[in-house]
């Protein structure tokens, strides 16, 4: 019995610091988000909440699965179990995987509650942690199977496809087309920092560059991640932009998950399948 | 004979599925078919999506119902074009037989343009955007209303000023009135002033 809780709480062997970083950052963002929204708490998923008491879409997402098992006099205990399993999410064991899918089965419960108060990118960011809540599955079994190698994949494959469907709108759009996105973005007042209401005419004289520069990096995501000699210098270009963006607009959670996107590719896959068949 | 082919057929699957070999070869032939084929459908329903008012009415149909509850909040997607105006809802409350000045609806109780309320205010503007482009008509030569008050937007925002005047401790009103500022950003090759716009709904009597 000792033996068999000492495997289960000791830390994930033969799993790198960056695969680990991989598995936490997500959950570590969860944890951030719902501590940000924490004080505004009763407003949002409280039984006097101001998302829950009217109509809603009958679309399946939105409310099929998840209104119906969903109580507002629940979201209390809700909150403090999706805080304590982002917490325990975080630890490096393989027994993590429960408080894993415990933190993002909340996760999703508190956003379908009261989405508009989520930043922007949440589903990106729901998508993404569903994909790390295995990666620190390193017994022979899961490890026969390559669920790491796959799930790496998996949070691969949804930043290219993130940046697709980017791409996809953007060039199907005619302002973004003519370079004025940038332009009317940093005008609403709301989004953006309080330096940039100061520079806001220099900046939309700007607009063209920034906005032409998103749409052929979003554009160009999949190859530049994919090419392996070009990966670097697309993760840098990345970097770039998303610091431009925690420097220009107010939600920092929405730059943040920008970032996710790009941590699957600057983190090495688990060896490959043929090493793994190999040496077991 | 047959039967118990079967369950060594069974036994030996499931041995082959536990040790993972054999899992993990069907596993990679049916996910290299798969994957494929679902991120071909997947970009094929974006594409559409977002070349919509190129095809038909049918297409776009079909790939708003799919792209919708994949972006269920009703703020602008990511790609997609940004609003060319700043708008702010505004109430003024009905007390001691006099109507108060207006005021923001998050900053009028004190919040600062980043918190949470500001985002929930933003996105009540962004459903009143919708509902002012679908559902304002004029009649009589009068802006009407009444659509816009049916709707679930309306009474979301009027209840969220309630909301906020139960936290902040005030004492409630007999009346509120809500009414959206737009602040239109000029095009970039125009000149650089803003025009206002108010849109005011009519008072609502709290019972």
């Amino acid at each position: 019995m000792k033996q068999v809780l000492a495997k289960i709480i000791s830390p994930s062997r033969g799993i790198s610091k960056g695969e680990l970083i991989l598995a936490q950052a997500p959950f570590a963002l969860l944890l951030l988000q719902v501590l940000l929204l924490f004080s505004e708490r009763r407003l949002l998923w409280g039984v006097d909440n101001v998302f829950y008491r009217f109509g809603h879409a009958d679309d399946f997402l939105s409310n099929a699965i998840l209104r119906l098992y969903y109580a507002p006099e629940l979201s209390g205990w809700i909150l403090i179990v999706h805080i304590l399993c982002c917490v325990l999410a975080l630890l490096s064991v393989p027994l993590a995987v429960l408080p894993r899918i415990g933190a993002w089965l909340t996760a999703l419960m508190l956003y379908a509650a009261a989405p508009t108060a989520y930043c922007g990118y949440m589903p990106l960011l729901l998508a993404m942690s569903f994909a790390s809540i295995g990666l620190c599955l390193h017994t022979p079994f899961f490890e026969r199977i390559h669920v790491r190698y796959w799930l790496h994949i998996l949070m691969r494959a949804q930043s290219v496809l993130f940046a697709c469907a980017f791409a996809c709108f953007a060039w199907g759009t005619e302002q973004w087309l003519q370079g004025q996105t940038f332009y009317y973005a940093i005008h609403q007042d709301e989004m953006i920092r309080p330096w940039v209401l100061q520079q806001q005419e220099i900046l939309g004289s700007m607009s063209a560059g920034f906005t032409y520069t998103l749409m052929v990096f979003a554009t160009l995501f999949p190859l530049l991640m994919m090419i392996r000699s070009m990966r670097i210098k697309g993760i840098y270009i990345g970097v770039v932009i998303v610091i431009a963006h925690a420097l220009l607009f107010n939600h920092v959670m929405n730059s943040l998950t920008l970032a996710l996107l790009l941590l699957p590719w600057g983190i090495d896959l688990p060896r490959s399948k043929q090493q793994v068949s190999k040496e077991l | 004979m047959f039967e118990t082919n079967l369950s060594r057929f069974k036994k030996k699957s499931v041995v082959a599925l536990l040790s993972g070999n054999e899992m993990n070869s069907r596993l990679i032939r049916i996910l290299t078919i798969l994957i494929p084929v679902l991120l071909t459908a997947h970009l094929l329903m974006l594409g559409c999506a977002a070349f919509q008012e190129y095809l038909g009415p049918r297409v776009s149909e079909l790939t708003l119902a799919y792209t919708t509850p994949l972006f269920p909040v009703s703020r602008s997607t990511p790609g997609k074009a940004v609003a060319t105006s700043d708008c702010n809802l505004e109430f003024r409350s009905f007390k001691t037989a006099r109507w108060s000045e207006w005021q923001d609806a998050s900053s009028g109780f004190g919040y600062t343009p980043q918190s949470t309320t500001e985002q929930i205010e933003q996105s009540l503007c962004e459903e009143f955007r919708w509902e002012v482009l679908h559902n304002l008509y004029a009649a009589g030569g009068k802006q009407q209303f009444d659509h816009i008050i049916q709707g679930s937007t309306y009474s979301k925002a009027l209840y969220f000023i309630v909301r906020l005047e139960r936290l902040s401790e005030q004492s409630s009103s007999d009346s509120i009135q809500l009414r959206l500022n737009y602040r239109f950003t000029p095009p970039p090759d125009q000149a650089y002033t803003f025009q206002r716009s108010f849109l005011e709904f009519p008072a609502f009597d709290l019972p």
